[in-house]
This record gives C-alpha cells, structure tokens and sequence, in this order.
C-alpha cells in the first residue's frame, strides 16, 4: 500500500515538474495550461446526473488519464478490450454465463473515434459532454451499454480522457472541428403541427428506410448494415423502447440532425429549418400507440415525453 | 533509489506519450532542380466483374448490370488509378483543384474516381429519389449525409488524408472513392494509364498506387536532382 502511495505520488511530483511551462489539451479541447496542484479528489463525485456538473471537464493530466485507465480497465475492458477497439472477451466470447447471449452490436471501437451519439454534425467527433452523457446513460436498445451513472462524475471525465487517448483524430481534426448544434426546448404539440410533421416526413423520404407508417418496414430497410458489417434494422417509431439515442423530442431532434455516424441513419441538417424539425420530432412521437392528443392534454403528453435528462439539459449552456 | 529512478523514468514517458502529436503538415516552398517520376500503370490479370443490382427506384437507378472493377485499356493500361507519394514534408504548391463535387446521377457516384485535399466537399443530388451519401475511411464513417430531393447539396469536410469510400445506404449497390492526398505529389491516370510527377525534391520516397480493385502497392523510389525517373508500376 506504501508503495502505491509512493508510486503515486512520484508519478504526480514528476508530472508536475515536467509539465510546467508546456502546454497541453484540456478536456474541452482547448489549449492552456495544465492546473497541476489539484487533486482529483477536489473535483465533484456526484452520482446519478447525466448531464455533467462540470460542463467543460476536468483538464488533462497524465494523472488523470492514469485514472482513466485503471476505472477503464476495471468496468470497460470487458467489451472495449484493452486495446479500445472493441474485442473485448464478452464481444469475442459472448456471455461466459449466458453462452447463447452474444452482443447484438460490436462494443465501440475507440481508436475510429466514430460516435452515434453527437450534438456535432455528421463527420465531427462528439464534445466531451457528448461522451460524458453516453457513459452515464448508456445505450441499451440493441446496444448493450449499461449507465455508468453511478460512477462518481470525476471518474466519468477520466474514463472520458482515457477513451479519447486511443485516437490520434481529437489532434488531427482540431482544426476541422465543427460547433455542436443547439438543440432548443420543444414547442408544445398540437394537430396542426403533427400533420405538418407528416409532410415532413414524406418530403425528407424518411419511409424509404422507416416505412410509411413508421414501423422500420421501409424499401431500403433490407441489407443494411452498420460500420462494423453487422445486420442493422431502421427504428420502429411506434416503439419508444427502440430510441438509441434519447426517446424524448430533444433526442429524436438532435439524432435526425445530426445522424447516427457508424449505422446508415445520415443526418438532414440541411434541409430542415426549425419549426419543420419539432413539426417531425412530433410526428414521430405521435406513431406511438398511447399518443393521443384528443385524450390527453398537450401539456401532460409534453411533460410524460419530456422526462429524460436530455430535455432537461440547458439550452443557455 | 534504484526503484524511484525506474519510477521516475515510467513517469516522464507518460508525460511525454501524452503531449498533443502534431501532424505533419505540408510546407509549400521553393523547389530549385526538383525531380520527375513518370510510367504507366498496367493490370494483366483478368478483370473481375461486379454485379450492380438495383433493388428499388429502379426507373432512375437502370437494369442489373455488371461493370469491371478495374479499367483497362490498350496494353494494359489502367485508367482511374491514383498514383502519389508519401511523406514529402515540403515542396511545390498546390495546383488549383477547385472544391470537389460528388455527383449522385442516375444512382451512380460521378466522378466514380477523384483526388482531392483535406477541406470541403460538395455533394450533390441529381436524381429524384432519396439518396444518402455515406463516406468512410476504411471502415468507420468519415460522414453520412442525407439527399432527400432532386438538387439537395451539402458540403462536407474531409478531414483527414487517406482514401474515402463512398456508398449510398438508401442504394446499397453505389461505390465511389475520393483519395485524400497528403501533398501536390500526385496524378489519377486517364485511359493511356500514364502518370507523371514533377518538382520533387530530390531524396528518397514510397510512392504508392492505389486502384479502387487492388487497393495501395507502396514502392521505394530514389529521386534525383533534375533527372527523371522511370516507374512504371504493375498491378496485380
């Protein structure tokens, strides 16, 4: 135990000293110096929020990225492998305990560095609070990514810098990073707004994959296929379970925006002003079953379908 | 002592494993009594065939056809291979390329095959029927772009050198490259398969061919002050 602590603090004395004066990345990938003297300690260990304390992170140090690694390979390794590209035993293996469960999606590799889930147009790498979100809900529909929100939230930013280290691209496309697109709150839905949002619909060809009635039943539907090959079907929009991304208005808004990188799902940033975006997002939601605007007030439809942490988030950030 | 020092040592890796690699980046400058590579780039083998099957739209996207994978012409000589070097850190300035244009025509990538540098890219739709222009490099997805409508055109950033796969997951059959070139040190060759590049900096380099079919042959080649070199490079 001694010798940890000693092991320890050599390695932050050495990293202290060696980093004065150099400049290096921060979390939230700008350039500055790097706060040495703080523990992690003096950073929050809250639990259970999705939506980060520290919107920016933690900066970068090589202690934090040892952080990362050791809470990397205590929880991650076991999908992600070692090597962050996704071969972990349970993706190689199964499921030692459940032998005819396997993965229904190959675990993340890091070293791509490509996301689903971004608040950045198609092509750019999440932010960190992009990752952070990810890490502490998880993506389970078909994804098999459990929430680490119970992780104290320094430990997240760790694991968020450690899984980073594995691609050269945060460097390389610095210059090249493009701004998140801002998701703002939703308007309360009415019938008007729903019809529009079925012409949207039928104008941005969204049956071709998700099928006229939304089901995933469209013409382009058979054969698709994610980046890693595997057999992927368009979401069942009658199913809020199905959502890989949030299932709320302001989930299905920025996942439509911004596509889906690494599945077929491409993004219609373009051709979308706002009102014909919430006009869709409503559509969408009124596919399901128990949506129905006659019966239940458009106040408790918002509230009921605004419950995530993703509605919750702050367009002021 | 002795265990501290090892310590010490592991530490001041890590510090400087982590410092931000900067990738190099080309230097335009003055080139005084450069080189030249020229040769031909030729496949002798037989062509292999790909069947392009249109499943749906099909008054737009044609009949099932077959296309060859690689072009060849007389002699052997292939048209559409992107022929450059790697790793010069300096030397002569970019042509004028213009921003380059993906064209989705009658459910065909136009120009199937072209060279660019890192920036914009335009895509566009000519065709009345939903396509989605989806890059990768390798296999991860470089960018996903829905074209719902007929003149839907979006521009998009490649970010990065290497070569770009295109295909479209609304037609599953479309396939069109865009090789990202790390310097002007390059040629894509026409039907006489030939290939020439000037104003090289005499040293030595990998020069690599790449062809949608064959993918990338690196070879070494020495270049010398104001001599041409003659390579001309066989695929197989």
């Amino acid at each position: 135990m001694k010798k940890i602590i000693a092991i320890v603090s050599v390695a932050v004395a050495i990293g202290g000293t060696a980093l004065v004066g150099l400049s290096m990345q921060t979390a939230g990938g700008k350039t500055g110096e790097v706060t040495t003297g703080r523990s992690l300690l003096d950073y929050p260990a809250t639990t259970g929020n999705i939506e980060p304390v520290l919107s920016e992170g933690i900066p970068v140090t090589p202690r934090l990225l040892e952080h990362g690694e050791w809470v990397f390979r205590g929880l991650c390794v076991g999908c992600h492998g070692t090597a962050g590209d996704g071969n972990g035993a349970v993706w190689e293996l199964g499921d030692l305990y459940a032998k005819d469960h396997k993965l229904p999606r190959k675990p993340r590799d890091f070293t791509e560095a490509v996301y689903k889930l971004r608040s950045t147009p198609s092509g750019s790498l999440p932010t960190d609070a992009d990752l952070f979100r990810s890490i502490s809900r998880g993506l389970v529909y078909q994804q098999d990514m459990p929430a680490f929100k119970f992780l104290p939230e320094r430990e997240r930013w760790a694991v968020v810098a450690y899984i980073k280290s594995f691609s050269d691209r945060w460097e390389e496309e610095e210059e090249w990073q493009e701004d998140p697109i801002e998701v703002g709150q939703p308007p309360l839905p009415n019938a008007a707004m729903i019809d529009a949002g079925k012409e949207v619909y039928a104008l941005m060809q969204c049956e071709q994959c998700h099928g006229p009635t939304g089901k995933g039943d469209g013409p382009s539907a058979p054969g698709l296929e994610d980046d890693s090959g595997l057999p992927i079907v368009p979401r069942d929009f009658t199913d809020a379970s199905q959502f890989v991304g949030s299932s709320d208005p302001r989930g299905i808004y920025q996942t439509f925006t911004t596509g889906l990188d690494g599945t077929p799902m491409p993004s219609f940033a373009d051709f979308l002003d706002e009102d014909q975006r919430w006009q869709l997002v409503w559509y969408v939601i009124s596919l399901r079953p128990e949506f129905d605007l006659e019966k239940t007030p458009a106040e408790v439809i918002m509230a009921e379908h605004a419950g995530s942490q993703l509605a919750k988030m702050s367009t002021e950030q | 002592m002795k265990r501290l020092m090892q310590i010490a040592i592991i530490g001041g890796l890590t510090v400087l494993f982590n410092l931000p690699v900067q990738a190099a980046k080309y230097q335009e400058m003055e080139v005084a009594d450069g080189g030249t590579i020229q040769g031909q780039i030729t496949y002798t083998g037989s062509v292999k065939m790909r069947t392009v099957l249109p499943t749906k739209d099909k008054d737009v996207c044609g009949k099932t056809r077959k296309e060859p994978t690689i072009l060849v012409g007389d002699g052997g000589a292939v048209q559409d291979a992107v022929v450059y070097i790697k790793e010069v850190a300096s030397g002569k300035a970019w042509p004028e390329m213009g921003r380059p244009l993906i064209n989705n025509i009658a459910c065909v990538f136009e120009p199937r095959v072209q060279v660019s540098k890192r920036g914009k890219v335009d895509i566009l739709n000519t065709d009345p029927v939903l396509h989605n222009t989806h890059g990768y490099y390798g296999k991860a997805t470089a960018f996903n772009v829905a074209l719902p409508f007929k003149d839907a055109k979006v521009t998009k950033i490649l970010k990065r050198h290497g070569v770009v796969r295109t295909d479209c997951d609304a037609h599953g059959w479309m396939l069109g490259w865009v090789v990202v070139v790390p310097n002007p040190y390059f040629m894509q060759t026409g039907a006489d398969g030939q290939y020439m590049i000037d104003n090289i900096p005499p040293g030595d380099y990998t020069l690599v061919v790449w062809q949608e079919a064959v993918g990338e042959q690196e070879i070494p080649v020495s270049v010398q002050a104001g001599a041409t070199t003659d390579l001309s490079v066989q695929l197989n």
